[in-house]
């Protein structure tokens, strides 16, 4: 699916403020023909910002925005071809969904023959054309909005928080049939959320973004297991922090004392003894033993609160006055922990991050 | 909201600019006319006037029959208005907080004055006066505005009703407040604003009452004695009194703007 | 979707305080029984009466008024020059307004306050004194003949006041607010995603304004006519004082009847076609609507 070395998208080095707020600060980011990527990141993070300027709806202080191969910067929103879904879908309340389909190959003077039941097909909304928006419900404006922003042809998919609005269901349904039409009809997409289920689910490649930068980009995979900052750990998964001191240092193994009875192994090179670290660790890495296991010396914990969540169940550890949060398989035959029992942490050294430590890539 | 860099052009902007310093410049210009003229050294309509002076303020001070006009027209006004405030806010109340029978068409006949004629109305109202005992005079016109007012307080009280959240109501119940004491503490200094505008509204539609005032006031409230000075003689007495007239709309306006902002992003009209 | 709100959430009427909102709604009856539907009653009833030039009104029943005043070629002539003029006014100030409207609904953050400002305040000052104002403006020795001698265009002063120009022109800065204020919330109600929707898909600045501006301001199109049609067709003031007495006008014709010719079954007549008149244009525009707007009915 992936054409090779075709940029369909190339953003570099484009920065945007509003009265002394950078909104975005100097993003780079190349987007190959086909590809499906997410602009992950907080409210205020720069996202929608950054997307607006690929639509035009915004202009760059600085920085240069290629489509296609062809300088878009400052070509007004109209002449663009980008096709964008809405986070409110903007369907026009005063056309029927036929109308909404062909109203942007109509003004672009392009041909309509056959398009709206192609598009209809595609989103299987050929019942609805004849309607107006009003008498839709959340899924179906959706599949509208997106049958809308295909019928231009454009040559990138701007999505905006496009599934934001729908229950949880319906909107898990619809991302899964979205990332499979994309994908069949090849088209480039940009997707802006701020959750990471959906980024994960329907991306190739995930930029992770925090106060208008760009703070990792790369697959799911990349960003959750090796993210290259403090604030990209943080922000994916739910997680611990903890920092303790160096005790034993070992070529590449480094093992922290966090609190008493608890000593963290991690990979990294050690700094040195005695010297404090900050590392994370995610809470489906801390796994709960009933027995003390032999790689790791850790004392006897008790469980303080323990939430059955369905797939899992999290758990509230303490430990000499440190909570711990963990998050373990709830398979019908395990014994689930409860609060009050006394259990042993269980942390494997590469689960461990090390966040204070710019100076090594993790 | 942010408007798009590029999406609109700069050209339509600059244009609908102009046009728009325009038609304010319309909007405005009779009233400011009018207090220019009030400082004329003429005695005529002459304009640009040939000098300035205060001798028709002092005209308009002086004369007897606008003094007289203008006090019937304050009391007629603060009584019709204030008739209207407890009528309207308690019909909004009625509209907004119970689902009843008939509310549809109980709110539909409440809103029927603010969309007949008042030339209508106010012949209507000349015709039943002998029916109901009383005479064309004072009490006939402040019956005859509180028509106009009612319909116009509830109209502003239910646009500020429009963001009520009636759960209040139930919390405050929840609290241990009566009905009473729920309408005292919750709803009533959250509606006020409402209210206040509505009534400022209502005493200032009366205040400029003609249609009304016509068949009922026997000539006598200050518009009409203004009306009846111009088609005699235009001279700037009236523009005198113009002034005093503009400045009492110019004091209600600051309190009128909120519940106009409710009203003009809301739900109103 | 504020509106889904307000309505919400039925208040748990209880079944014992039926006569609750009775109550509250016993003021405004107090006043409006008396004053308001009783007396409509009673001018239907009396414009089925004959006048009498020594008894003044004599119980009747009968439709005479109304076929006289629909034959008669002076009530006609009244009928035609009113609903001629309030057209006239209506179209004219929805011209002027949309631009208006449209600028301060989408361009004037900053001042928007100041301009509604601008709007409101006209409705609030006396309408005599605003009518005084045109007098300045118009008269013979007034402001604009006074620019237009001086700055050659003219050789002579033009006749405005007391002629119909004039009291058109006064016409329309009346009622121009009502014109302007429902297409200001018809326009503001538009979401700006709708602009960049329209825009993405590839239509011009002009063709947003075309396409999707223009057909959902309708609505506020609609009621603005309204407003003003009903407003002109039963203005009293700028007929009987900026007007010519050569242009007759329906409201100024009531009150003579009424008053002057003694003629009250007549006037009650009239008054009724008055009505009659505001509730056919309420009726058209809304059939008009459902026609060309007819999302508007779920929206």
């Amino acid at each position: 699916m992936h054409a090779p070395a075709a940029n369909a998208l190339k953003i570099d080095g484009v920065s945007k403020s509003f009265n002394d707020v950078h909104a975005v600060k100097s993003c780079s980011l190349e987007v190959r023909q086909g590809e499906i990527i997410s602009l992950l990141g907080a409210s205020g993070c720069g996202k929608t910002t950054l997307l607006n300027l690929i639509a035009g709806f915004e202009l760059p202080d600085s920085g240069t925005i290629q489509l296609g191969g062809r300088d878009i910067t400052v070509v007004p929103p109209h002449q663009r071809r980008t096709g964008m879904v809405f986070q409110h879908y903007a369907l026009f309340p005063h056309m029927t969904v036929q109308e909404n389909i062909l109203y942007g190959p109509k003004v672009q003077g392009a041909s309509i023959e056959g398009l709206a039941a192609e598009m209809a097909g595609l989103l299987k909304i050929e019942a609805l054309l004849q309607r107006y928006p009003s008498q839709l419900s959340g899924g179906q404006r959706q599949r509208v909005a997106v049958a809308r922003a295909l019928a231009v042809k454009p040559e990138i998919l701007l999505l905006d928080e496009a599934f934001s609005a729908l229950d949880r269901n319906l909107r898990e349904e619809m991302q899964i049939e979205l990332s499979l039409l994309l994908r069949r009809l090849g088209i480039t997409t940009i997707l802006v959320t701020h959750d990471q289920r959906e980024a994960f689910s329907l991306s190739d490649r995930i930029a992770v973004m925090d106060g208008g930068q760009i703070g990792q980009i790369g697959s799911a995979k990349e960003v959750y297991r090796q993210p290259a900052s403090s604030f990209v750990f943080g922000f994916l998964g739910s997680s611990n922090r903890m920092s303790g001191s160096v005790v034993a240092r070992n070529n590449a193994v480094t093992d922290l004392r966090i609190a008493e009875g608890l000593i963290l192994r991690c990979n990294a090179p050690g700094r040195a003894l005695g010297s404090e670290m900050c590392v994370g660790v995610r809470a489906e890495s801390v796994q709960l033993a009933r027995q003390p296991t032999a790689v790791h010396r850790s004392h006897p914990a008790t469980v303080s609160l323990a939430t059955f969540l369905g797939q899992t169940v999290r758990s509230v550890v303490q430990i000499e006055g440190l909570s711990v949060v963990s998050e373990t398989i709830a398979a019908a035959d395990i014994e689930l922990p409860v609060a009050g029992d006394l259990v042993f942490l269980d942390i494997a050294e590469t689960a461990v991050h090390v966040l204070d430590n710019p100076g090594v890539p993790l | 909201m942010v408007t798009g860099a590029s999406g609109d052009s700069r050209t339509i902007k600059t244009a609908l600019t102009l046009y728009a310093i325009a038609v304010t410049a319309f909007l405005l210009l009779p009233l400011v006319l009018a207090v220019v003229l009030a400082f004329s050294s003429g005695n005529n309509l002459q304009f640009p006037p040939p000098g300035l002076s205060v001798q028709w303020i002092g005209k308009a001070l002086e004369s007897r029959t606008l003094r007289e006009g203008f006090m019937i027209s304050a009391v007629v006004g603060v009584v019709s208005s204030l008739i209207s405030a407890v009528a309207g806010t308690a019909a909004a109340i009625a509209i907004n907080h119970f689902r009843f029978k008939g509310r549809a068409a109980a709110q539909a006949l409440l809103m029927a004055p603010l969309s007949l004629p008042g030339i209508v109305v106010g012949l209507a109202i000349l015709f039943a006066l002998p029916l109901l005992g009383m005479s064309s005079g004072v009490l006939a016109t402040i019956a005859g505005h509180a028509v106009i007012g009612t319909p116009y307080v509830a109209y502003m009280v239910l646009a500020s009703l429009a963001n009520y959240d009636l759960a209040l109501d139930r919390a405050a119940a929840n609290l241990g407040a009566g009905r009473f004491r729920t309408f005292r503490d919750i709803t009533l200094p959250l509606i006020a604003p409402g209210i206040y505008a509505g009534t400022i509204c209502a005493f200032l539609l009366s205040f400029d009452n003609v249609a009304l005032s016509l068949f009922l006031s026997n000539g006598n409230t200050l518009p009409l004695r203004l009306m009846q000075s111009i088609q005699v003689y235009a001279d700037p007495t009236v523009a005198a009194a113009s002034v005093i007239l503009i400045l009492m709309s110019l004091a209600a306006l600051p309190f009128l703007e909120r519940a106009f902002r409710d009203a003009s992003t809301g739900r109103a009209i | 979707m504020t509106q889904a709100v307000r309505r919400s959430g039925p208040v748990a009427a209880m079944r014992w305080d039926g006569w609750l909102p009775w109550l509250w709604l016993l003021p405004a009856t107090i006043v409006l029984a008396p004053f308001f539907f009783m007396p409509l009653l009673l001018l239907f009833r009396n414009s089925l009466n004959r006048d009498d030039a020594v008894a003044l009104m004599v119980p009747d029943f009968t439709a005479a008024n109304y076929i006289k005043a629909l034959t008669d070629p002076f009530y006609l002539e009244l009928f035609s020059n009113t609903i001629g003029a309030a057209l006239l006014v209506a179209i004219t100030a929805t011209v002027i307004a949309y631009p208006f409207a449209f600028f301060i609904a989408r361009y004037a953050r900053r001042s928007l306050s100041l301009v509604i400002w601008a709007v409101y305040m006209p409705l609030f000052v006396s309408v005599i004194v605003r009518v005084f104002g045109w007098m300045i403006m118009l008269a013979d020795s007034g402001l604009l003949n006074n620019l237009l001698l001086r700055a050659g265009i003219l050789a002579t002063p033009l006749r405005l006041l007391f002629e119909v120009d004039g009291m058109l022109i006064g016409m329309i800065h009346r009622y121009l607010p009502l014109a302007i204020l429902p297409l200001f919330n018809a326009i503001q109600k538009i979401p700006d995603e709708l602009y960049r929707a329209s825009s993405n898909l590839g239509a011009t600045p002009v063709g947003v304004i075309r396409d999707v501006v223009f057909p959902l301001s309708i609505p506020g199109v609609a009621i603005g006519l309204q407003l003003v049609f009903a407003g002109a067709l039963s203005d009293f003031v700028l007929p009987q004082i900026l007007g010519s007495s050569r242009f007759r006008m329906l409201a100024p014709a009531i009150y003579t009847e009424a008053t002057t010719n003694m003629s009250v079954a007549m006037a009650a007549a009239l008054a009724v076609l008055m009505l009659v008149f505001i509730i056919i244009t309420l009726a058209a525009v809304s059939v008009l609507l459902r026609r060309f707007a007819p999302w508007a009915r779920s929206v």
